[in-house]
C-alpha cells in the first residue's frame, strides 16, 4: 500500500505544479476576455516572445537567470501588447466575437511565423545551474523550479487581484468591463483603459513565457498549446476571474495528471498519458454545460 | 436580393465550366483545386450553422475527421465500395451532431464556441487511443489514382452544399436560422422551434462537412488524426466564410476561392516561413476592413475602396 | 442616390473581373502545364522537406545532408551516365511538417517542374502519404529517413527505403544488453503515438519477448505533448533496469528532463531519435553522458564508400562545411541521391523507369553501409548500430566490430554524469 500511496500523491503533487504554468498563462487570456470580451488568440505567441525573451537575456552578456528576467520580459510584452491593441485590436473591439478572433488568430500567424523566420525552428533551451534539482518531502520529490513557477503565478495572481481591486486604475478597468457607456460617462478614457487592459495581458503572458523558458522547450510554436490551456483554464475559472484562473490551473493540472496515470487505477482502460486529453475536454464541457461561469465564479445574468 | 441571386448563379455557373477542365491541367493544378473545391465545401457547410444561424462553431473539423474515418473503416475493414463508405460518412457525422448537438447547441456566444472546440480537440485525442482505428498511425485506404474522379466528386459535393444553402436560405427554415441569428429569444416568441432549428442546420453542415471528409480520405488514400482533426482547417472555414460574406448563399466559395489563390500565390514557390507572415498579415487586414466580407460590395454595395464605408464600420466596432 | 442601374454595372462589372481573373489564372496554369524545359546537362531532383513545423529541426539535418552530396558531386565536376558529364541540382519546396502538403508539392515537383527523381520528405507520415503519388506517376523516389514498414506493405514498386526499418531502431540496445553483466532484465517502454514510434515500440516488445527480458511498464503519449511528469512518476514505481524511448528529438529530451526532475534513474537509457543529433548535447549538458542512442549510422563504420572514400571522412568534409559532426540523418541524407547516382550510373540512362529497376536490382557499399534492398524495397541488409554519449561525443558501442569504445554500464546517478 505504501507504494501506491506514494504513487497517488506524486501525482497529485506533479498535478498541483503543473497547475502553476497554466495558471500563469491563463491569468493575462481570462483577464482580456473578461474584461474585454476580446479572445486573444495571440495570446499564445506572446507567451513564445516572452520565453525568447528571457532566453535571450540568458544566453546573452548579461547571463540573466529566467527568473529575475520576468520583469523583464513583462515590460517588453506590455509595451508590444499595448501598441497592437491600440493599432489593431481596437479597430474590432465592439466587432462581433467572430471579427475579434480571427484578427488575433491571424496575428499569431504573424508572429509566430515571423519569429520562425529571425530564430529558426532550432529548439533551445534554458538550463539553468539548478535545473532538475528537487527537494524530498518525504517520499515525494519536488522539483525546485516547478515549486518557484507555482509560487511565482500564485505572487502574479496575488498581484493582479490586489492591482484590480485596489487600486484605482483596476477599479477603473472593472468597471469598464460592466458598462462601458457609463464608465465613459464617468470620465473614463476607454481606448486607454482597453489598451491598459491588453497590455497587463500582455504583460502576463510575458512572465508565463519567463516561466515556460525554463521548463519547456523553447521554439516558434511553443505558444499554440498553452493558447488551448489558458481557453480551458479560463473557463474554469470563469472569465475575468482572477483567482479562478489559479484554481483552475491548478484543478486542471491535476486532471490531467491523474487522467495521464495509467497505472493509478489499474482495470480503468480509459486512463494513460494518452487519454488525459479526452479526460479533460470531457471535465471541461461537462463544466460549461452545467456550470458555464467557471467553478469559482458565480452566477452573472 | 435579386443581385446576390445573380451571384450565386455566376458562381453555379462557373462551377460548371470547371468540369470541363481536368483534361486540360497537369495533376498540380488538378491537385490544388480539388483541395479549393473540398475548403470551399467545408466553409459552405460551416456557413449553415455559423454564418446563418449565427453560432460559431470550432467543432466542425470534427465532422470532417468523423467522415474521413468512417470512410477508411468501412472501406477497409468492411469491404464497402466507396460509395457505401461515402453515405456512411455522412449519417454517422449527422447523428453525431444531432446526439451531441442537443446540448451542446443550449450554450450561447463563448461557450458554444469553446464548446466545440473541446469537441474537436477531444474527438481527435480519443480517435488516436482506438486501435480499430489505428491509434495514432493512422489508417490506409486502397489506392485510387484517378485524380479526375476526385476532381469531379469534390467538385459535385461544393455544388451540391451551394444549391443546399440556397434552397434553405429561401425556405422557412431559414428564415428561422436568421431569426435565431438576430435575436433567439424573439424567435422562440415567434413560436420558432430553435431547438430543433439550430440542431438541423448542425446536422446538415456535419453531413457536407463528412462528405468532404470521406472523399479526402479516399483521394489521399492515408489518413491519421492530426491530418483529418487539423484545428487549421476549422479556422480556414471560418475565415472563408467570414471573408465571402456570411449569412450568404454563394459567399463562402468566393471567400475560399480569394484565400486559395492568395495562400497559391505566396506559398507555392518559397521555402520559408515570410508566406505565412504576408498570409497572416493580409487576413489581418481583411479582418479589419472588411468585417462584413466581400458580398455587401458584390450585391450592389458602395465598391470596396469607398472609404466613408470602411471608416463608418470601423467607428462602429472601435472604442 | 445610386440608380439600380448603376448597381447592376457595378455588380456585372466586379463579376466579370472575378471571372476574368479565374479565367486568366487558370489559363496561365495551362500554358504552365507543359513541363518545365529541363536543362539538358542538369539533373534535377526534387524534395519536399519540413523546414518548417514540428520537424523543422530533422528537415534542416536533412537539407544539410541532400545538399553536401549536390555541392561534392558539383565540386567533383558533376556524375557521369553513359559517358555523358550531368551537373546535379536540387529543387526544395517547404511541406511545413504536414503530410498531406507534402504529398500535393511531390504530385507539384512532378507535374509541374518536371522533376523525375524525388528525394523523399522527412518522417514516415510524409513519406507514406508522397509514396502513393510517385507510384501513380512512376517516378522513383529513394527514402533515407521514413522508416516505417507499413510504407512498403502496399506492393509499390516506386519507393526505395535505404534506412533500416522501424522495428529495428532499438533491437540493438537490446542485443548489447544482453552481453552486459550483471544482465539487465527488466524494460520500460515509454512511445509517441506515431506511426514510426509505435513501429519501434513493436519491434522492441518483439525482441523482448524471446530474448529473456520482461517488459514492466509500457505506455503510449501524445506525440506533442508538453508534461511527461506523470509519465516519468509511473516509471519510477516500477524501478526498471532498461528504460526505452520511442519518439522525436523534442520527446527525448522532455523525458531526460522529467527524468531528472524526479530523480528516475536506470541502468540503461536509451532513444530512437535524439541522442544522436547535435542539439541534444548541448541542450541537456553533462546530464547526456550515458545516454544510447539507436544509429542508423556512427562516424567510425568502416564501410569503404566509391565517392566519399568511407565514414570518417565524409564526416570531417561535413564537418568543414556545416561546422557540426553529422549525425545519422545528415549520414543517410547524403546516401539517399548517391544511391540514385549509383542506380543511373549503373543504368547508363535518366530514364525514370531504367532507374527504378537499377534501383531494385542494387547491391552496394557505402559509407553508410550496405544497401540493397527486398521485394518491398525495404534495406534489411543494413544493421543498426548503437551509440552512446561520453564525456560529449558520441562513441559507437556496438555492434562490436564497429565499436570504438565499450559501453558505460550501468548509468550513473544524475549529477556523477
Amino acid at each position: 500500500m505504501g507504494t501506491a500511496l506514494t504513487l497517488y500523491l506524486q501525482v497529485l503533487v506533479n498535478g498541483l505544479l503543473a497547475g502553476g504554468i497554466y495558471a500563469a498563462a491563463a491569468l493575462g487570456f481570462s483577464l482580456v476576455w473578461g474584461i474585454m470580451n476580446v479572445i486573444n488568440i495571440a495570446h499564445g505567441a506572446f507567451i513564445m516572445l516572452g520565453a525568447y525573451a528571457s532566453y535571450w537575456l540568458f544566453v546573452g552578456p548579461m547571463h540573466l537567470d529566467p527568473f529575475l528576467s520576468i520583469p523583464l520580459a513583462m515590460a517588453v510584452m506590455f509595451v508590444l501588447a499595448y501598441a497592437t491593441q491600440r493599432l489593431l485590436v481596437n479597430q474590432v473591439v465592439r466587432a462581433p466575437l467572430l471579427t475579434t478572433f480571427l484578427l488575433t488568430f491571424a496575428l499569431s500567424i504573424f508572429i509566430t511565423n515571423l519569429a520562425q523566420v529571425f530564430w529558426l525552428s532550432d529548439i533551445r533551451s534554458v538550463t539553468t545551474a539548478y535545473s532538475g534539482s528537487s527537494f524530498a518531502l518525504g517520499p515525494i520529490t519536488v522539483p525546485w523550479i516547478k515549486f518557484w513557477t507555482l509560487a511565482i503565478a500564485a505572487l502574479l495572481t496575488l498581484a493582479l487581484q490586489t492591482f484590480m481591486t485596489r487600486t484605482k486604475l483596476g477599479r477603473a478597468i472593472r468597471a469598464t468591463s460592466m458598462d462601458v457607456d457609463a464608465a465613459r460617462l464617468a470620465g473614463v478614457d476607454v481606448a486607454r483603459i482597453y489598451a491598459l487592459t491588453f497590455g497587463i495581458g500582455g504583460a502576463l503572458a510575458g512572465a508565463a513565457g519567463s516561466l515556460a523558458s525554463v521548463s519547456y522547450a523553447i521554439t516558434p510554436t511553443m505558444g499554440d498549446s498553452f493558447v488551448v490551456r489558458a481557453f480551458i483554464v479560463a473557463v474554469l475559472g470563469g472569465l475575468g476571474n482572477v483567482n479562478g484562473a489559479l484554481v483552475g490551473g491548478i484543478v486542471y493540472g491535476i486532471v490531467e495528471s491523474f487522467g495521464a496515470c495509467g497505472s493509478c487505477f489499474p482495470g480503468v482502460h480509459f486512463l494513460g498519458e494518452g487519454f488525459k486529453d479526452v479526460i479533460a475536454l470531457v471535465v471541461l464541457l461537462l463544466i460549461i454545460l452545467f456550470r458555464p461561469y467557471g467553478l469559482v465564479g458565480k452566477a452573472t445574468a | 436580393m435579386a443581385a446576390r441571386r445573380r451571384v450565386t448563379y455566376v458562381i453555379l455557373g462557373l462551377l460548371a465550366l470547371a468540369a470541363l477542365l481536368p483534361p486540360h491541367l497537369n495533376g498540380y493544378w488538378v491537385h490544388v483545386l480539388t483541395l479549393f473545391f473540398m475548403m470551399a465545401s467545408l466553409a459552405q457547410a460551416w456557413n449553415l450553422i455559423g454564418g446563418y444561424t449565427g453560432y460559431v462553431s470550432f467543432g466542425n473539423v470534427a465532422f470532417f475527421g468523423t467522415g474521413a474515418y468512417a470512410c477508411a473503416y468501412t472501406m477497409t475493414e468492411m469491404h464497402w465500395p466507396f460509395w457505401g463508405a461515402f453515405i456512411a460518412a455522412i449519417v454517422v457525422a449527422a447523428l453525431f451532431a444531432t446526439i451531441l448537438g442537443t446540448p451542446i447547441l443550449r450554450l450561447r456566444g463563448h461557450y458554444f464556441a469553446i464548446a466545440t472546440l473541446s469537441l474537436a480537440i477531444g474527438t481527435q485525442a480519443l480517435v488516436q487511443q482506438l486501435p480499430p482505428l489505428g491509434k495514432g498511425s493512422g489508417m490506409t485506404l486502397p489506392l485510387n489514382s484517378d485524380f479526375h474522379f476526385f476532381y469531379w466528386v469534390m467538385l459535385a459535393i461544393l455544388g451540391a452544399s451551394i444549391v443546399v444553402t440556397m434552397f434553405i436560405a429561401r425556405s422557412r427554415f431559414g428564415y428561422a436560422l436568421s431569426a435565431i441569428r438576430e435575436n433567439e429569444e424573439a424567435a422562440a416568441v415567434l413560436g420558432i422551434n430553435a431547438a430543433v432549428a439550430k440542431v438541423g442546420a448542425w446536422t446538415v453542415s456535419a453531413g457536407i462537412t463528412a462528405a468532404a471528409g470521406a472523399t479526402f480520405a479516399y483521394w489521399t488514400s492515408f489518413i491519421d488524426p492530426p491530418t483529418v482533426f487539423d484545428l487549421n482547417f476549422n479556422v480556414l472555414m471560418i475565415i472563408m466564410a467570414m471573408l465571402g460574406g456570411a449569412a450568404s448563399v454563394a459567399g463562402p466559395t468566393i471567400g475560399s476561392f480569394i484565400i486559395s489563390a492568395i495562400g497559391e500565390a505566396l506559398g507555392a514557390q518559397s521555402v520559408s516561413p515570410w508566406h505565412a507572415v504576408v498570409l497572416g498579415g493580409i487576413i489581418v487586414v481583411i479582418v479589419i476592413l472588411l468585417p462584413r466580407g466581400i458580398m455587401p460590395y458584390l450585391a450592389g454595395g458602395p465598391p470596396v475602396w469607398n472609404l466613408q464605408m470602411v471608416r463608418r464600420q470601423l467607428r462602429a466596432s472601435r472604442v | 442616390m445610386r440608380t439600380a442601374r448603376d448597381r447592376h454595372h457595378r455588380l456585372f462589372a466586379f463579376l466579370s473581373g472575378i471571372t476574368a481573373a479565374s479565367i486568366l489564372c487558370i489559363a496561365g496554369a495551362a500554358a504552365v502545364a507543359p513541363p518545365a524545359a529541363a536543362d539538358d546537362n542538369v539533373i534535377t531532383f526534387g524534395a519536399a522537406l519540413s523546414t518548417t513545423g514540428r520537424d523543422s529541426r530533422e528537415g534542416a539535418l536533412t537539407k544539410e545532408g541532400y545538399d553536401f552530396w549536390k555541392d561534392y558531386v558539383n565540386s567533383q565536376g558533376g556524375i557521369k551516365i553513359a559517358g555523358k558529364l550531368y551537373k546535379v541540382d536540387i529543387k526544395y519546396y517547404d511541406d511545413g511538417s504536414d503530410a498531406a502538403t507534402s504529398a500535393k508539392l511531390v504530385e507539384r515537383l512532378i507535374t509541374q517542374d518536371n522533376v523525375k527523381f524525388i528525394l523523399a520528405p522527412y518522417g514516415s507520415s510524409a513519406t507514406f502519404a508522397a509514396s502513393a503519388i510517385t507510384e501513380k506517376y512512376q517516378v522513383p523516389m529513394v527514402d533515407p529517413n521514413g522508416a516505417a514498414e507499413a510504407i512498403f506493405n502496399r506492393g509499390f514498386h516506386y519507393t526505395f527505403a535505404i534506412l533500416s526499418p522501424a522495428k529495428k531502431y532499438l533491437q540493438g540496445i537490446l542485443e548489447l544488453a544482453m552481453t552486459l553483466k550483471p544482465r539487465p532484465a527488466s524494460v520500460a517502454v515509454l512511445a509517441a503515438n506515431d506511426k514510426f514510434s509505435l513501429e519501434v515500440a513493436e519491434g522492441i516488445s518483439d525482441f523482448v519477448t524471446k530474448n529473456g527480458f520482461t517488459e514492466v511498464f509500457y505506455s503510449e503519449y501524445p506525440p506533442d505533448t508538453k508534461d511527461v511528469a506523470t509519465l516519468l512518476t509511473q516509471v519510477k514505481a516500477k524501478n526498471p533496469d532498461i528504460i526505452l524511448g520511442s519518439g522525436h528529438l523534442q520527446d527525448s529530451l522532455l523525458i531526460m528532463r522529467a527524468a531528472k526532475d524526479q530523480s528516475v534513474t536506470s541502468k540503461v537509457i536509451g532513444f530512437s531519435v535524439g541522442p544522436s543529433t547535435p542539439d541534444f548535447i548541448t541542450s541537456l549538458g553533462p546530464d547526456a553522458n550515458g545516454v544510447m542512442g539507436g544509429a542508423q549510422w556512427t562516424t567510425t563504420l568502416n564501410y569503404i564508400d566509391p565517392l566519399f572514400g568511407n565514414a570518417e571522412r565524409y564526416a570531417k568534409l561535413f564537418e568543414a562545411k556545416y561546422h557540426h559532426i553529422p549525425d545519422y540523418h545528415n549520414a543517410e541524407s547524403t546516401a539517399a541521391p548517391e544511391t540514385f547516382q549509383f542506380a543511373m550510373e549503373k543504368a547508363g540512362s535518366l530514364d525514370p523507369a531504367k532507374v527504378r529497376d537499377a534501383l531494385a536490382a542494387l547491391d552496394v557499399e557505402t559509407f553508410y553501409g550496405r544497401i540493397k534492398f527486398d521485394s518491398r524495397g525495404v534495406n534489411i541488409y543494413k544493421p543498426m548500430a548503437v551509440e552512446q554519449i561520453q564525456n560529449g561525443t558520441h562513441m559507437t558501442v556496438w555492434p562490436a566490430d564497429a565499436a570504438n569504445a565499450s559501453a558505460v554500464y550501468p548509468l550513473k546517478a544524475w549529477g556523477q554524469r
